[in-house]
């Protein structure tokens, strides 16, 4: 009967599976078993029937009385519970040692766990969207005269037409505009909403679930969708459907309901108004005709089931040559991915949030170098510890320790040192997230929290590290043959070894050089800012936002109020962000370029205390709406010889011609970011804009709160906005500021970690010296002697550290971080040798406290175990 | 005698066992089983009920021939031992014992 069969190959690899998982006593007859049913089924419904039962048969054995107990037989029970126990005892043996180790790793844990969480929640940004990945941003490209080439994020519904119409590869375009009046009133309630205005598309592009309404809730003119709690904060219920709610003064009536937008979105807002509304309340040349409006439009397209973009780009790219005439402009279109904006590098008019990718770089270098200093950190520890543990090494050799199992004992003792190090850093994150937050651009969105996905790749990266800091020290001591150990010459023969200890030690040493010399040189260009002289006086003066308020009756009003000097008016704030310019040029066209400008009222700039090299500025009673007061850049940048030669000379600004009043000396307008160009002062003509509330300087009266009762009596419709000017520059340093505070916890930590391990390894080095040390002093040698004797190396470690560092330092800040403030300071001794100070300082008394400890002890009981 | 009392899958096996004596493996048993039963049982459950059995002593095993069916694997023979036997008998007598028990009038009446 068995002749009938003919034997068959079964498929290899549920084979090996079996092999591999099976009891070895019960292998053959279960291999052989399936084996048979496999041949019996060949013949009786062919191959592939019976290859399948053969897979689903090895994987129902897959059962506890057949499964052997892989872990238990492979890695040998008895020596993993071992290995734990020496790994403990190892760490308990010496508590500064593990201590410093642990703590080290711990910080650089926490560090990349920031970076990582950042990272993630980062990524995850606008995936919500159900097709996020055929979602593009329009966004345009200006390349300006010389100056460098401009991405915004903002685009010219004028586009809308030809994208909707010549593209089949596009499905639909969704359309976003500022400008949407903040003031709702419904039920006699008031209050403010943040909105846009958005197309019809832009539900059905955009996956915002919808509570109520259809996606087509934006097609009608005067249609507005409101945000959940939008809903119940303006009539404290959500069935809102078909109420009319007025938005500025003009009535809308809801046609939809949507959940409040997720927080990890990068458009945020509260209301929809339909865009279809507005051709009724703008004047002048529609938005969605006007080329030349591009600040506050946004355009997405949705392609058809990945299509190509290749084709839409190049034809984008050159519609904006066909569109701008402009001789000293270059405009370009182009698209960006929808998961790309969170972190992408547009942060010019964004719609929303943006992390800047620079900052993100940062934040991921930073946090690399940080793990790399523990790293190296680890590994000069325990190969400086390594002397202790010869005899170790060595009589678990003599009695047939191999190579791998010490090699994986090593090994092992360090992922637990990081795993230990993990739960500490966890305990780090979790403290010092808030102050991470604020440092780091969040908009209230970013949370850092953690996620099991982050957990997983917190945990691989810690075994990762574990491993890696281990691998040499552990590969050093596991090579070492038991007769070298036991010998007397073991240590010097170690010794030997460890040059690469030498040059982590100099790395280390290096980069808190570094980054010391880092954070005072960011401290001090942050100082140096504050300080800077802007050109004109800020001292007591508050900004206030008018609103569109009468200047005159505000003057009127306000100068009443006790501690009040003078006020004058200004179109916008210098030194805010807000910037104006147009093109101009003084008696050749061809020299056209734009000229900044600011609208100001007569009592401006003696207020401010302008320093006028010539000329009488607007308080001149000739001062009519065509005279202009100019900076010295202009007279440079015109070839005018002198201020007095420019004064009454007649510019063309603005497609007008404008007589020079005064020269001012050059002042900041900008962030120091930006290198002064020229500028004119106009007189302002409407009432719109600031009041420049100048306030006697009596230091104690709190004049912000004297003007907000006032406000508030006269104007009580309108939320009082105002801020004193100090406050206003410090915000507009606040980059720096930021900078300067991640820098310093940076370096600090980084600090910790290096100092923390110089010191232990000075420690272990007097250790393993003592008997050197002592025999030294038994025959008369002095404590600096034996303090100098020890340093050498260290001195030659710490001479080279401070010879790469200082010189990378001076380049690094001179071409990447300095160079983008157009006023800076200038790095001289004290900034460069600062970091090689304290590391000197720090080496030296490191080194002489540990001779003193060591040579303190008794000749005799020193040397008695040696 | 908690613990000690054959499953209704063990006492079947085993008396399949019995049946092929003496050349009770693997698949014959599964083959026997469906067979005898039309019971479908995998290979896996078959070993498994084995395995227990072995160890619980009902059973003992001795490797027989290697066959080409088998890639040249051998057969794993198994046979009933004597604590097999009376674990077997002392079922039988169980169910005899309930059986003989259950009044007659049970089986006269008509459930309909």
């Amino acid at each position: 009967m068995k002749q009938r069969f003919k034997n068959h190959t079964p498929p290899r690899l549920p084979q090996r599976l079996l092999r591999w998982y099976c009891k070895p006593e019960l292998a053959e007859d279960i291999e052989g078993d399936i084996h048979e049913d496999y041949n019996k089924r060949y013949n009786r419904s062919g191959r592939r029937t019976a290859r399948f039962y053969y897979w689903i048969d090895v994987i129902r054995f897959f059962r506890p009385f057949a499964i052997k107990n892989i872990f238990k037989t492979r890695v040998n029970n008895t020596m993993f519970r071992i290995n734990t126990l020496i790994a403990f005892r190892n760490l308990k043996k010496n508590p500064g040692y593990s201590l410093t180790n642990i703590f080290g790793l711990s910080v650089a844990l926490a560090v990349s766990l920031l970076a990582i969480t950042l990272l993630y929640e980062l990524h995850s940004f606008d995936a919500f969207h159900e097709h996020e990945q055929e979602i593009y941003r329009v966004q345009t490209n200006v390349k300006y005269d010389n100056y460098p080439l401009r991405t915004e994020a903002s685009t010219t519904l004028a586009l809308l037409n030809y994208l909707e119409n010549d593209f089949p590869e596009i499905e639909k375009v969704a359309a976003f505009r500022f400008g949407v009046d903040d003031k709702v009133k419904a039920n006699e309630k008031s209050l403010r909403l943040s909105g846009l205005m958005a197309n019809q598309a832009t539900l059905s592009v955009f996956s915002f679930p919808m509570l109520a309404g259809s996606r087509e809730a934006l097609s009608e003119p005067n249609s507005v969708v409101l945000t959940e709690s939008a809903a119940s904060k303006l009539f404290d219920k959500t069935d809102v459907l078909g109420e009319l709610i007025e938005i500025g003064s003009e009535p809308y009536k809801v046609t939809g309901l949507i959940e409040d937008v997720p927080r990890k979105s990068h458009i945020q807002f509260e209301m929809l108004v339909s865009l279809s509304s507005l051709d009724e309340y703008t004047e002048g040349g529609s938005p969605l005709s006007n080329w030349n409006d591009r600040f506050q439009s946004y355009i997405y397209i949705q392609t058809g089931d990945h299509e190509p973009i290749q084709r839409i780009n190049e034809v984008l790219g050159e519609m904006g040559s066909e569109h701008y005439s402009n001789p000293q402009m270059a405009l370009k279109f182009s698209l960006e991915p929808l998961g790309n904006i969170a972190t992408g590098g547009v942060d010019n008019n964004p719609i929303g949030f943006v992390f800047p990718t620079t900052k993100l770089r940062f934040v991921e270098w930073l946090a690399a170098i940080v793990v790399i200093l523990a790293c190296f950190n680890y590994t000069n520890l325990t190969l400086a510890k390594s002397f202790g543990r010869t005899k170790e090494v060595g009589t678990r050799k003599a009695i047939g320790a191999k190579t791998g199992q010490l090699l994986g004992q090593f090994t092992f003792e360090s992922v637990i040192v990081s795993l230990l190090s993990l739960s500490l850093a966890f305990l780090i994150f979790y403290l010092s997230k808030d102050a991470f937050l604020t440092l780091i651009p969040t908009r209230n969105l970013l949370t850092l929290e953690l996620s099991w996905q982050i957990v997983v790749m917190a945990l691989a990266l810690t075994i990762t590290l574990g491993i890696v800091s281990a691998l040499f020290p552990a590969f050093v001591l596991s090579r070492l043959k038991a007769i070298e150990v036991m010998t007397e010459n073991h240590s010097n023969r170690l010794l030997k070894r460890q040059n690469l200890r030498k040059v982590l030690l100099t790395i280390q040493v290096g980069v808190a050089i570094l980054f010391i010399n880092g954070a005072y040189i960011i401290h001090a260009q942050y100082e140096f800012i504050q300080a800077h002289d802007l050109g004109y006086n800020t001292d007591d003066i508050y900004n206030l936002n008018l609103q569109g308020n009468s200047f005159e009756t505000f003057r009127a009003e306000f100068s009443s109020i006790p501690g009040i000097d003078q006020i004058s008016q200004s179109e916008f704030v210098t030194n805010s962000g807000s910037a104006a310019a147009y093109y101009g040029y003084y008696d050749n066209p061809a020299d056209s370029t734009y000229i900044f400008s600011l609208d100001v009222n007569p009592a401006y700039l003696g207020l401010h205390e302008y320093r006028l090299l010539a000329g009488t500025g607007f308080d001149d009673p000739d001062a009519s709406g065509k005279s202009v007061v100019v900076n010295r850049e202009f007279l440079e940048q015109f070839g005018l010889e002198s201020p007095q030669q420019a004064i009454g000379e007649a510019i063309h600004f603005h497609n007008e011609i404008y007589f020079i009043q005064g020269v001012v000396e050059n002042f900041h307008y900008e962030r120091l970011s930006y290198e002064i160009k020229p500028f004119a002062f106009r007189l302002i003509g409407h009432d719109s804009g600031f009041a420049n509330i100048k306030a006697e300087p009596s230091g104690t009266i709190d004049i912000m709160d004297r003007l907000k009762t006032k406000w508030e009596t006269l104007y009580p419709d309108q939320e009082f906005q105002a801020i004193p000017y100090y406050q206003l520059l410090e915000r507009s340093n606040r980059g720096l500021l930021n900078l300067s505070q991640i820098i310093r916890s940076i370096t600090l930590l980084s600090l910790i970690i290096s100092l923390l391990g110089i010191l232990g390894l000075v420690a272990y080095d007097a250790r393993a010296r003592l008997k050197e040390i002592t025999i030294r002093k038994v025959l008369g040698a002095e404590l600096k002697h034996l303090v100098f004797k020890l340093s050498k190396s260290y001195l030659l470690v710490f001479l080279l550290a401070a010879a790469l560092a200082i010189p990378l330092t001076a380049w690094n800040f001179d071409e990447y971080i300095l160079q983008r403030y157009s006023y800076h300071i200038n790095l001289g001794i004290s900034q460069l040798g600062l970091g090689a100070l304290i590391l000197f300082l720090f080496l030296a008394i490191t080194i002489s406290y540990q001779v003193r400890s060591v040579s303190r002890k008794a000749p005799l009981s020193a040397l008695r175990n040696q | 005698m908690k613990g000690t009392n054959l499953g209704e899958f063990q006492e079947l096996v085993l008396l399949t066992i019995g049946t092929l004596y003496p050349e009770a493996y693997g698949v014959g048993i599964k083959e026997e089983i469906h067979a005898r039963t039309g019971r479908k049982v995998t290979l896996s459950t078959v070993h498994a009920a084995l395995n227990r059995m072995e160890k619980k002593g009902l059973i003992k095993s001795e490797l027989g021939e290697a066959t080409s069916i088998r890639g040249g694997k051998r057969k794993r023979y198994f046979t009933i031992t004597a604590y097999g036997i009376k674990m077997l008998s002392e079922a039988k007598m169980q169910r005899e014992a309930l059986w003989d028990s259950i009044p007659d009038i049970v089986f006269q009446v008509n459930y309909g």
